[in-house]
């Protein structure tokens, strides 16, 4: 065929401008913003310390220092001695793997849901779309740490797995929210009416062609709700209706509240700490991810 | 002539919106033979593209095929199940839309969209399905296939997606291929050589395709045959040769003066005056009479049917009735 030369040339400059993938770009926005670059690192220190760092702290959590109790930071113990005389600086280390499972756990669950009745309703629309919408926000008006609280002192198993399961049940509203409107807008596009006149099935339009072209927002979404969950689990835990056998950096700041105003201001200051760093750390890394993740901004 | 490929017999699709019931497609009927090329000509809105959705049974709510048959290689499409549906589409029938850059998804790599369609309608192995897209790829003139597969929709130029959505339509090689508008949104240079390819693609491939387009002079590229359409009826059906030579319905003549020739002095372009009316409203009668120029009192008052005038030449107007002399009333 002898056209096919002329694009070729048409083209080729056009190509060498915009070899980069869609990936390297994402990651060239994210490196460029000082406080994404600052939010990522903390992410993922405290992943690193989730997963590792137990087998690297001086201490056991459980080590007791039989005369050492309240011992003050910045002394023999880094970050000082709880009553008991445990390393707060063992124990917050192992609060960050407790903590960070509550996080990840429930915004997976919270995912599965989101997810799945965002989908449905914003394909699917009409009847289906109502129903599901306005059981969504029925979810919405329900007070989460109420319903939490409830939960736990109905079950009366001061478990992890209730907290978890009860506050990823609640959280979806939002997610589900904003995946049905970007189905909404998807689902009239182009390329779906091109998918389907391939033949392809209503599932493998929702999930293999609409869904992907959703993912920067989801993503962005649930990065910013693990600290809400981390906030959920130690909130309750500070009100006293927690797990009182994991270590989470709810139970240290409860365990602490008590030495407050007294002797031991260390033990409840730094999980607290803690929480608030991380809780930064996952909402200036979701900016980051929004901003690189939007196409609008591309040029910069 | 042996059995047309595609034999679409009363087509009625209507809209169902709060306003009313909008007749998109009213009585259509339409056959395309094998390795022919059908032109359905037509300003916006006149009911082509939904004449098009219908075959594939993509109409959406609140769309519906109220009725007729769409009969394809001796089955009746709007019978089949869902999922049987499905097999005929991309495999059997598949569809070239208007605007190529749309067409793509832009969060997957041109090549594993093009496998798509492979994919559904065919076992084949991974690597079979990469040397196939590459193959496809360079026979509708991509350059480099094996490294442009790779690239994402955005870095592929108007002209090149196009052909890649003509790849992705003949992957598994259909035997009907719908074009809706397939150059509109494409400029002049690529359009001669998108439809150049598509000549060549018919030649190679013996497809059978339905050209949808509003542009005369595009369609007469590669039709065979044309059907005209006007406020979702088809009023006029001919050979190519014929149609341009001696165009009968009013509206065709007037299509045809609209196209500028380079050999006329022209002071100013023609045009046809209006708009096409509103498809909940359709004038009584004749639905182009309000804008006809010939225009007269039956018109407005029956509907003039669809009737071959001449061999292989239909015809809907009262001015070819067969008890009013024709020789009179035509220019």
């Amino acid at each position: 065929m002898n056209q096919t030369k002329k694009p070729e040339e048409e083209t080729e400059e056009v190509y060498e401008k915009s070899t980069a993938t869609q990936l390297t770009t994402v990651w060239k926005k994210l490196k460029a913003s000082k406080l994404a670059v600052f939010g990522g690192v903390i992410v993922l220190a405290v992943i690193l310390t989730a997963i590792f760092g137990v087998y690297v702290t001086p201490y056991g959590p459980n080590d007791l220092w039989v005369h050492k109790q309240l011992t003050p930071p910045f002394s023999e113990a880094i970050l000082g001695a709880d009553d008991w005389g445990r390393d707060v600086f063992s124990l917050l280390v192992l609060g960050a793997r407790v903590s960070l499972y509550v996080g990840i756990s429930a915004v997976l669950l919270e995912a599965a849901v989101g997810l799945t009745i965002g989908m449905i309703a914003g394909y699917f629309g009409g009847v289906i779309d109502e129903i599901l919408m306005r059981f969504t926000d029925i979810v919405l008006t329900l007070p989460t740490l109420m319903l939490l609280i409830i939960a736990v002192s109905m079950f009366r198993i001061r478990g992890l797995t209730v907290i978890i399961l009860v506050s990823g049940l609640l959280g979806w509203p939002f997610l589900a929210r904003v995946v049905r409107s970007e189905f909404l807008t998807l689902k009239e596009s182009t390329f779906v009416e091109a998918a389907r006149s391939v033949g392809a099935s209503n599932w493998r339009i929702i999930l293999r062609h609409i869904l992907p072209n959703t993912m920067s927002s989801i993503i962005v979404l649930l990065t910013m709700d693990i600290p809400w969950y981390i906030f959920y689990e130690a909130s309750l835990t500070f009100l006293g209706f927690g797990d009182p056998t994991a270590a989470s950096w709810g139970i240290l700041m409860e365990r602490g509240r008590r030495f407050l105003g007294t002797e031991g201001w260390w033990i409840a200051t730094f999980p607290g700490l803690a929480i608030l760093i991380t809780s930064l750390g996952f909402n200036l890394f979701g900016d980051g991810l929004r901003d690189a993740l939007d196409v609008k901004t591309r040029a910069r | 002539m042996n059995e047309p490929l595609l034999n679409i017999k009363n087509l009625h699709t209507y809209f169902l919106i709060p306003e009313g019931v909008v007749r998109a497609v009213e009585n259509v009927n339409l056959k395309i033979g094998k390795e022919e090329v059908l032109g359905l000509v037509g300003e916006s809105g006149c009911g082509k593209s939904t004449t098009a959705l219908s075959i594939m049974r993509l109409i959406r709510e609140p769309g519906k095929i109220v009725g007729g048959e769409v009969w394809f290689n001796g089955r009746d499409l709007l019978k089949l199940k869902d999922k049987q549906m499905r097999k005929v589409r991309g495999a059997e029938i598949s569809m070239v839309f208007q605007n190529p850059m749309d067409s793509m998804n832009p969060v997957f790599n041109v090549g594993s969209q093009i496998s798509e369609a492979i994919k559904l309608h065919q076992n084949v192995q991974k690597r079979e399905i990469k040397k196939r897209v590459a193959e496809i790829l360079h026979k509708v003139g991509i350059p480099n296939p094996s490294k442009r597969m790779k690239d994402y929709p955005h870095q592929y130029s108007g002209g090149m997606a196009q052909r890649a959505m003509i790849a992705m339509a003949l992957s598994c090689n259909p035997k009907l291929l719908i074009a809706d508008e397939p150059t509109t949104s494409l400029d002049v240079t690529i359009q001669a050589q998108i439809l150049e390819l598509m000549k060549a693609l018919r030649r190679d491939f013996g497809t059978s395709i339905l050209l949808i387009g509003h542009d005369l002079g595009v369609i007469s590229e590669l039709s065979d045959k044309i059907a005209v359409m006007y406020a979702g009826k088809v009023v006029e059906y001919a050979n190519l040769a014929d149609l341009f030579q001696k165009p009968m319905h009013p509206y065709t003549q007037a299509l045809l003066k609209c196209l500028p020739k380079l050999d006329e002095d022209m002071e100013k372009f023609h045009i046809i005056r209006g708009t096409v009316p509103d498809l909940i409203n359709t004038p009584t009668g004749c639905r182009y009479h309000p804008r006809c120029e010939h225009a007269m009192k039956i018109c407005s008052e029956q509907e003039p049917l669809l009737t071959e005038v001449k061999k292989m030449h239909t015809v809907a107007c009262h001015l070819y009735d067969s008890d009013s002399d024709p020789n009179r009333q035509r220019r």
